[in-house]
């Protein structure tokens, strides 16, 4: 049994999976969006003509595209350290790497989305709107893009050999970090997009 | 595998539920169902996903409250 398994046995609280920094990291970070989301329902309550005008002017196809691509890449990662766990870093590597890539098309398709709403002129200081939306899905973007940086080096290492169903913990850390920028497009997407 | 089996039907649930919540959208009262099925992604990635189900009782109660914090907080503000 690896050192990784008898961690997860005991079950204790200063080891979840990933480790206790990172969740650390994620629990904040999770709050953090989740104030920028009540304040921009709060803004929603005090404009709701102007949100509403807004909130219908934003296309759902983008957000709903890259929540599937998302959700998709946290597939793909969950199954790269299933294939670690047992060796099988060929599997890992080429699971981390489809993540990577769906990483890169969220980014992508964020960019176009971007450049699609400056080009009509709705930039962070349009409004109270657009202001909210640019700091979230912005900040939010700077997440991924660090994500795919991390992915990258994980996708290397595990190719490298570097990374075994002996060591995984950097790849298991990763991940969560990873999933943790899928959690948070699930908490801002139907806000943004939908209601 | 097992892992990987439910891995995949957890990625459709999350497909099939993300698809729900948009073709929902626009229906009176829609909204509440949406925020709904976010917190029960949120909590399907957490548990499957980020492997929740294999930590401390701690970290499931945390997820739960966040996922609850989400809720009530639209709920209030929607």
């Amino acid at each position: 049994m690896s050192e990784n398994e008898s961690v997860y046995e005991d079950s204790s609280v200063f080891y979840p999976p990933g480790g206790i920094l990172i969740w650390l990291i994620m629990m904040v970070e999770i709050m953090t969006f989740l104030g920028g989301v009540f304040i921009f329902m709060y803004y929603r309550n005090i404009d709701t003509e102007a949100f509403s005008f807004y909130s219908n002017q934003m296309n759902p196809l983008w957000g709903t595209v890259n929540t599937l691509v998302l959700i998709t890449s946290g597939y793909f990662m969950a199954n790269s350290l299933v294939k670690l766990r047992v060796d099988d870093t060929r599997g890992a590597s080429r699971y981390i790497l489809w993540a990577l890539l769906f990483g890169v098309l969220f980014l992508s398709i964020k960019t176009v989305e971007y450049y699609l709403k400056l080009n009509e002129g709705l930039g962070m200081g349009y409004d109270t709107f657009f202001t909210l939306y640019w700091l979230m899905t912005g900040f939010h973007f700077i997440h991924v893009l660090f994500g795919v940086g991390l992915l990258s080096y994980m996708h290397i290492g595990i190719k490298r050999k570097k990374y075994s169903a002996e060591d995984f913990s950097d790849v298991e850390a990763s991940g969560t970090y990873w999933h943790m920028c899928d959690l948070i497009w699930i908490l801002i997407f139907p806000i943004l997009y939908l209601i | 595998m097992k892992e990987l089996r439910t891995n995949k039907l957890f990625w459709g649930i999350l497909m099939g539920l993300t698809l729900i919540g948009v073709f929902i959208n626009g229906i009176q009262g829609a909204g509440y169902i949406i925020v709904l099925i976010s917190a029960i992604k949120f909590l399907s990635v957490l548990f499957q996903f980020v492997e929740t189900k294999k930590a401390h009782v701690f970290w499931k109660v945390t997820s739960g409250i966040l996922a609850l914090i989400f809720i009530v907080g639209v709920i209030i503000l929607y």
